[in-house]
């Protein structure tokens, strides 16, 4: 008797597409009538007697002539180089969903006072703003158009092929009932506002790359989405949080977190976009060589005068854009971390090791694998446990048969130094005997239905329902639900992560909440729906805050984000697959989250669904070593995993990834302050590094960490060697054997056998690096260092490391290994700023010979020098001369 | 200087100050004569016993301290295990655990005699290992044990690295900073990342650690004597007596538990060799029928040869003959066979239908997105169970069919009636006996054939043969020790389900909740280890074969035995989907040795 097994990919049909969607599909159909009609003129215009300039804020009043309906236009000049446009109806027939930003933004951003109005043209304000007067903004006014310019080149263009759409409220018998309730797969949207949609189209003038818009399994450069070549899609980039079983890899689909953020980069300019709205949205991208505004006499350099052009539809809320003019990447990563906020920095454990799987089953498998680790010598920091470690999927209790003694269980890991990590999602089981469901009903805190009871329907407990987190008092409840006294069973070890919350509703349409459900203020889900993880979330982050007595920082893992995700901790993407696509597909997703404001992030290691051919592991391992989240997850339907199990020499080369890691720690540490104070990603696409390369734009399947190390993960089965792209008249190294690699933007190929990933140190760089293994992060917090110093064309070398605890003043230096000198010194001496007279002769070795720089290479290269133990504490100033 | 120092004690302490413990007048001599006698009780119990040379190793070191001193504070102290009263007390206790284990002495017959030169190495490195605590003026570079005290001389200047990768000066020995390649430069410090830290762990066993463990700030209780956090980052007092102690009382009880383990074992063993030696004979007997009966048939068919002829001649319009019918017969056999079979493949499709939709039921929803698809087979199984109510009597519905269609099939070949008895009554034999049923006319045979009966009497010898062969091709261990337990149940209640496992039969689990039953597979093979010569071949047991899981694979079980003094499952857990690991205590594979062998203690 057999059984087929079902092994499907992601079920298309559950999901729709532009076309199921009546308000995308609408203003596609715009769109399309627009860009088919040359004589087309916009309907919208701003009223020129209605424009008031004032502390910052340009205000004026928007008709639509074809029916008369009249808008507010808001201008916002903003402090932080950056402006805001927002455009709602004057008269709505009641209030449009405006209050995504109280989740999304820090505080609102403050207008700023430094601009000058421009002399007034026929039909044209303009004004240009900022310390230097370099940015300026475009209003025209028949039809309604803003540009947005830097040095006098245009960079962003709002409404410039005029598919500006607002879908005004209106009553129900007004208009044709088609506008109204929808169905898609049987399911019945009711729609009781009827159609309220906004689009927009934004052009970014001679850029060819546009990046971002989160979370799609697809390129880091976007892709068009009109068709046209063999790449391009013929769907839209959709942003709207779901549960996507088994998703499909270079696809539009949106997946579980969305940030509604777009940069666009060249050669010498870079600018980028907010598109504040938490309701379902969907983006076009085409790209085009004409220029119908003759914008090519700006664009001096000629040689790209392609222009992106996006299209932006939502389904309700109203027009709030942020524009950030740069003008380079770190600028805007800048100016968007301060309106959305910066990476909170992480506990040192959080950026090391995570070991899960769903689902760890008892205390003794508990025991059993941290035992594992220490038997092979593996560090690792924190170990996991899944939905199965409840009592009957009733989250913040135990199965209390399999997990009789969690504290014990959790002290016995925290002895070793490590952490535990527990998941905590937002349905809650009804059962009246379980008492965050009795008391989240009792105060009435639950999302209800269109029919005004609470909202009941299936997750893993079964019959469920989820508390309302975008009403305060939620959160004020939920925030209080996890100190020690109240999570009964966990410690100060003991960290949250928060799965689930796009949210997954197995009987709901597309596998969520139906979007006629009634939230906070009587707000439908529509309008908030991309906020709900978010909102869960940040809730969740009050709650490990509240802890007694603790002064740790969170740590919470979400599945679901949003603009602002970066406040509360760290994303992953989501149940992924044991494949090499699945591997290769982590970098560019990766890479797009992180250039979008949430760099804390990874990609289960192994993949979550099926079960890795140990060559795939070993490589994933080395992939996930090299990103800011690693943890390797797996489904309970697969085989085990955990390192060991692999057998030689696959074990072997897993442990050498994981140490890896560990050695740089001191380096991630780093990044991740730099992150926490200037929204700069902690792994970099090319162009970060190297904004001026033009062929490195669309590279996404190597990137750099921070700026010092050059990595190239391999993603092929079966692959020894490996071709590298070296941008820039630079020299790399070599990062295990030191070898100097001279990059002139060419392609190397070099080797990558299975025992290592290829990585290369940047050369001019420093990288602080530990080299004692230990078993996990906290057994690190004391050991020496060691500085690899890489020295560039021009003999120099920079860095820095970021030290944070207040127990760091004993550190000292192990070593410090100079790369890339052209002769041997005669003497080396070392003294302390403070006292520049008392110098001291330093041991070193020249040519490195015999010292070990790692667990599994020798060094041999020759222009290596090694200097031992210089008694150099690292919290000190000190100078090495040579 | 005794009595002198006894006064003096006693004045000072006159109470112990525990509850229950008197003070001791002579502690020093009693401790001597206990000590003695324990080392020399000792020697009862083989050497290569993990206890007997923990005890011993024990006792010397404490002999020699109290040797080495005449002042009881100061023997206090260097013992470490409280005041004298108490070491006194304790050893006492020791003596007298010896006699216990002395009792076991019989079974030490057993142990082979290989071990003997191995035993005498343990206790020349245990006996320096005492040494090394009187010569502490030795210099030997931090996380080097004595015996590798050579390897780490001073010849002069410089040093070279133990795998010649290196030449660096001595005192670059432990300096913090990893020379050597195969890290021997840092045998007592962190910085080489593959070094071992050697832990003395005087009063317990000793031990190397891993060098990430050196200075990492955690008090490892692999190192109880503290020697690998020096640094100063953590304070860890030295527990090896405590551990020691309770390492030794382990040691004890599992002794005490493996020792009366082993009898049971050779109970065992002496069933499974009796009982094969039974087979063995049944065999010789039923071959020596079975010939008899081939002779016998033969003789028969000879004979009834001969009627058949004489019959033939008698009456040539006989109605079918006898061959036709046999060949009929073999027919409907084929046939009934057939349908059988095909009831059989019906049962196990409606079982295996039913057990799908039974898990669907009971919650199966890992596979989010099938929700919908749940629902609808939750649906459709409600639906499936009402339209099968009448499933059970299918059986036998189909029995009274094919006896119908056999009567109308020998209605149409107007069989005589002088012949329709016997024939008939073959063929519902047959029908029943196929059918696992018992004819309600086994009684009535007086007129059975002598031939069929000579035939039938060969059939069931051979039958027997095949039974006993395939019994004893059982492999019920290296000494049979298994035998005992092929067929015995053994269950275990988790909770949600009750496992049970029978013996070389059949795993399965049952719903506590609603008694469903789930086959998870039958014994397939021994697995502990590759070859049948390792120890651990005959500790692990596969069941295969199961009921396929729902979108996974067919159902198995590790069943993993170890020493008991009863049968009995002391977990169950289900690491990966449908694979069950069983772990099971059991007399049958304690080791005939009740003493725990020194270089295996770490298995403990």
């Amino acid at each position: 008797m057999h059984f087929k097994r079902t092994l499907s990919a992601v079920k298309r049909e559950d999901f729709k597409t532009c076309a199921d969607s009546s308000f995308c599909q609408r203003n596609r159909a715009y769109a399309d009538k627009i860009s088919n009609n040359s004589s087309f003129v916009s309907p919208y215009n701003l009223i020129e007697n209605s424009i008031i300039i004032k502390d910052g804020v340009l205000s004026g009043e928007i008709i639509n002539i074809e029916n008369d309906l009249h808008f507010i236009l808001e201008l916002n000049l903003l402090t932080i180089d950056a402006a805001r446009i927002r455009i709602n109806e004057k008269y709505p027939l009641k209030p449009r969903y405006d209050e995504v930003k109280n989740f999304a933004l820090v505080n609102e951003p403050s207008n700023t006072l430094d601009y000058t109005v421009l002399p007034s043209q026929d039909g044209l304000t303009s004004i240009s703003f900022g310390k230097e007067g370099k940015q300026k903004v475009f209003v025209y006014h028949s039809p309604f158009r803003v540009e947005f310019l830097f040095n006098d080149v245009p960079v962003v263009t709002l409404n410039d092929r005029g598919i500006f759409n607002f879908e005004h409220l209106r009553k129900k018998g007004d208009s044709s009932p088609s506008l109204w309730e929808e169905t898609f797969n049987g399911k019945v949207d009711s729609k009781p506002n009827g159609p309220e949609s906004i689009g927009l189209d934004i052009s970014f003038p001679g850029f060819s790359h546009v990046y971002g818009i989160p979370e799609h399994a697809s390129t880091l450069s976007l892709k068009e989405t009109r068709g046209g070549s063999e790449s391009a899609y013929t769907e839209p980039y959709r942003l709207y949080n779901l549960d996507v079983f088994e998703y499909e890899l270079d696809n539009p689909m949106s997946l579980y977190g969305s940030i509604p953020f777009m940069m666009a980069h060249r050669k010498g300019a870079s600018a980028a976009i907010l598109w504040l709205n938490s309701a379902e949205t969907w983006i076009d991208i085409t790209k085009s060589k004409e220029d119908k505004h003759g914008l090519s006499s700006f664009l001096n350099f000629g040689k790209s005068t392609i222009t992106t052009n996006t299209h932006w539809i939502s389904e309700s809320g109203i027009i709030d854009i942020f524009i950030f003019l740069g003008p380079t990447t770190s600028d805007i990563h800048y100016q968007y971390g301060l309106l959305t906020g910066f990476t909170t920095m992480p506990q040192y454990f959080a950026i090391a090791y995570h070991q899960c799987r769903w689902n760890y089953l008892n205390q003794d498998d508990v025991f059993e694998v941290d035992e594992g680790f220490d038997k092979y010598d593996i560090p690792y920091d924190v170990i996991w446990l899944d939905i199965e470690h409840t009592d009957n999927k009733k989250y913040t209790t135990w199965d209390n048969v399999k997990f009789s003694d969690p504290i014990k269980m959790q002290n016995n890991i925290a002895f070793k130094g490590r952490k535990m990590v527990t998941i905590v999602d937002p349905h809650l089981k009804r059962d009246d005997n379980f008492i965050l469901y009795k008391e989240a009903l009792d105060l009435d805190l639950f999302i209800k239905g269109s029919d005004g009871q609470v909202y009941d329907a299936w997750c893993w407990p079964g019959s469920s329902s989820w508390p309302d987190f975008t009403n305060p008092k939620t959160c004020e409840w939920w925030s209080k639900k996890f100190t020690l006294d109240q999570y009964k069973g966990s410690t100060e070890s003991l960290f949250i992560w928060n799965d689930m919350n796009e949210p997954s509703v197995f009987s709901g349409p597309e596998i969520t909440f139906p979007k006629d459900i009634i939230q906070h203020n009587g707000w439908e889900h529509r309008d908030l729906h991309n906020i709900y993880g978010l909102s869960f979330h940040a809730a969740t982050f009050s709650g490990l805050l509240n802890r007694k007595n603790s002064s740790h920082r969170p740590f919470i893992l979400s599945r679901s984000f949003f603009a602002g995700s970066q406040r509360y901790g760290a994303i992953w993407t989501g149940d992924n697959m044991a494949k090499w696509d699945h591997l290769a597909i982590s970098s560019p997703m990766l890479l797009t989250i992180g250039i979008s404001g949430l760099p804390f992030s990874g990609a289960d290691v192994g993949g979550f669904f099926g079960n890795p051919e140990p060559e795939l592991l070993v490589r994933w391992y080395q992939a996930g070593a090299f990103q800011p989240f690693f943890r390797a997850h797996a489904h309970i339907d697969t085989k085990r995993r955990e390192p060991w199990l692999s057998g030689s020499p696959y074990t072997e080369y897993i442990r050498d990834a994981i140490r890896e890691r560990y050695a740089l720690l001191p380096l991630w540490y780093t990044l991740f302050y730099e992150t926490s104070i200037t929204g700069k990603p902690i792994i970099r696409p090319m162009f970060e590094v190297y904004p001026d390369e033009e062929k490195g734009f669309a590279i996404e399947d190597q990137y750099f960490v921070g700026d010092s190390l050059l990595v190239k993960p391999v993603v092929n089965q079966g692959q020894t060697s490996i071709e590298v792209y070296f941008s820039g008249d630079e020299i790399y190294y070599d990062y295990y054997n030191f070898q100097r690699i001279q990059g002139s933007n060419k392609v190397v190929k070099v080797d990558a056998p299975l025992n290592k990933i290829p990585v290369f140190i940047h050369g001019g760089s420093i990288i602080p690096r530990r080299q004692r293994i230990r078993r996990s992060s906290s057994g690190m917090r004391l050991d020496p260092f060691t500085l690899l110093i890489a020295i560039n064309n021009k003999g120099e070398a920079n860095g820095t490391l970021y030290l944070d605890d207040g127990e760091t003043s004993v550190l000292r230096v192990e070593r410090i290994i100079f790369i890339g000198l052209d002769k041997k010194p005669s003497k080396i001496f070392a003294y302390n700023n403070s006292n520049p007279s008392i110098k001291r002769e330093l041991e070193f070795k020249f040519g490195g010979i015999g010292t070990t720089i790692n667990t599994f290479t020798t060094l041999s290269s020759k222009d290596v020098l090694v200097i031992k133990d210089p008694k150099l504490f690292i919290t000190e100033d000190w100078t090495v001369q040579f | 200087m005794q009595v002198t120092r006894t006064l003096f004690n006693a004045a000072q302490k006159a109470t112990t100050g525990l509850f229950g413990l008197a003070v001791h007048p002579n502690p020093k001599s009693h401790l001597i004569k206990t000590y003695r006698r324990t080392l020399e009780t000792l020697t009862q119990i083989p050497p290569t016993a993990v206890y007997r040379q923990a005890t011993e190793a024990l006792t010397q070191h404490r002999l020699s301290i109290i040797e080495s001193s005449d002042n009881i504070k100061e023997i206090e102290n260097r013992i470490g295990a409280g005041i004298i009263e108490e070491i006194i007390w304790q050893a006492e206790d020791e003596l007298k655990l010896i006699a216990k284990v002395k009792e076991w002495k019989i079974q030490v017959s057993n142990v082979k005699s290989n071990k003997s030169i191995l035993s005498v190495l343990i206790i020349l490195s245990l006996c320096s290992l005492i040494y090394a605590t009187t010569e502490e003026f030795i210099e030997i570079p931090r996380g080097v044990p004595k015996s590798k005290a050579s390897l780490y001389e001073r010849k002069g200047p410089n040093w070279t690295c133990l795998d010649g990768s290196g030449f660096i000066p001595y005192e670059a020995i432990n300096d913090e900073y990893c020379d050597c390649a195969d890290g021997s430069d840092e045998p007592g410090t962190s910085a080489c990342p593959n070094s071992k830290f050697y832990c003395k762990n005087i009063g317990h066993i000793p031990a190397y650690i891993s060098s990430s463990r050196v200075n990492d700030g955690v008090c490892d209780p692999e190192c109880c004597d503290g020697s690998d956090e020096y640094d100063g980052k953590i304070n860890c007092p030295n527990k090896c007596e405590e551990f020691g102690a309770e390492y030794r009382k382990h040691l004890k009880e599992m002794e005490i538990l493996r020792a009366q383990g082993a009898d049971k074992k050779q109970e065992y063993i002496k069933y499974g060799q009796k009982l094969k030696i039974e087979l063995l004979n049944s065999l010789d007997f039923a071959i020596v029928d079975l010939n008899a009966a081939k002779i016998k048939c033969a003789d028969r068919e000879a004979e009834l040869k001969k009627l058949e002829h004489l019959e033939k001649i008698k009456s040539e319009s006989s109605p079918i003959p006898v061959k036709e019918y046999n060949e009929r017969m073999k027919k409907y056999r084929v046939k009934i066979k057939g349908l059988k079979d095909q009831i059989n493949v019906l049962q196990g499709n409606v079982d295996a239908l039913s057990k799908i939709l039974q898990d669907l039921k009971n919650g199966h929803n890992q596979n989010e997105n099938d929700i919908t698809i749940v629902k609808s087979a939750i649906t459709a199984y409600d639906e499936f169970l009402d339209n099968n109510k009448g499933l059970e009597d299918f059986n036998v519905q189909d029995n009274e069919e094919d006896e119908k269609e056999d009567e109308i099939l020998m209605g149409d070949h107007k069989v005589p009636p002088v012949h329709v008895p016997e024939i008939k009554k073959t063929i519902v034999d047959m029908v029943y006996g196929f059918l696992g049923l018992e004819s309600n006319e086994s009684q009535d045979r007086s007129d059975e054939s002598e031939t069929s009966r000579a035939e039938k009497d060969r059939k069931e010898l051979e039958n027997k043969i095949n039974d006993l062969k395939i019994k004893l091709s059982k492999d019920h261990g290296k000494q049979d020790e298994f035998a005992k337990l092929d067929g015995e149940c053994f269950e275990y209640d988790s909770g949600e389900y009750t496992y049970s496992i029978c013996m070389f039969g059949a795993a399965t689990q049952k719903s506590n909740k609603d008694h469903s039953s789930t086959h998870l597979g039958n014994f397939q093979k021994w697995s502990g280890a590759q070859s049948e010569s390792d120890p651990g071949y005959y500790t692990q047991q596969i069941y295969a074969n199961g009921l396929r899981c729902w979108n996974g694979p067919e159902r198995s079980v590790k069943l993993n035995l170890e020493c008991g003094i009863e049968n009995e499952i002391i977990s169950v857990v289900e690491p990966e989907k449908c694979e069950y690991h069983l772990k099971m205590k059991t007399p049958a594979v304690c080791p005939d040795n009740p003493f725990i062998d020194s270089n295996k203690h770490d298995e403990l």
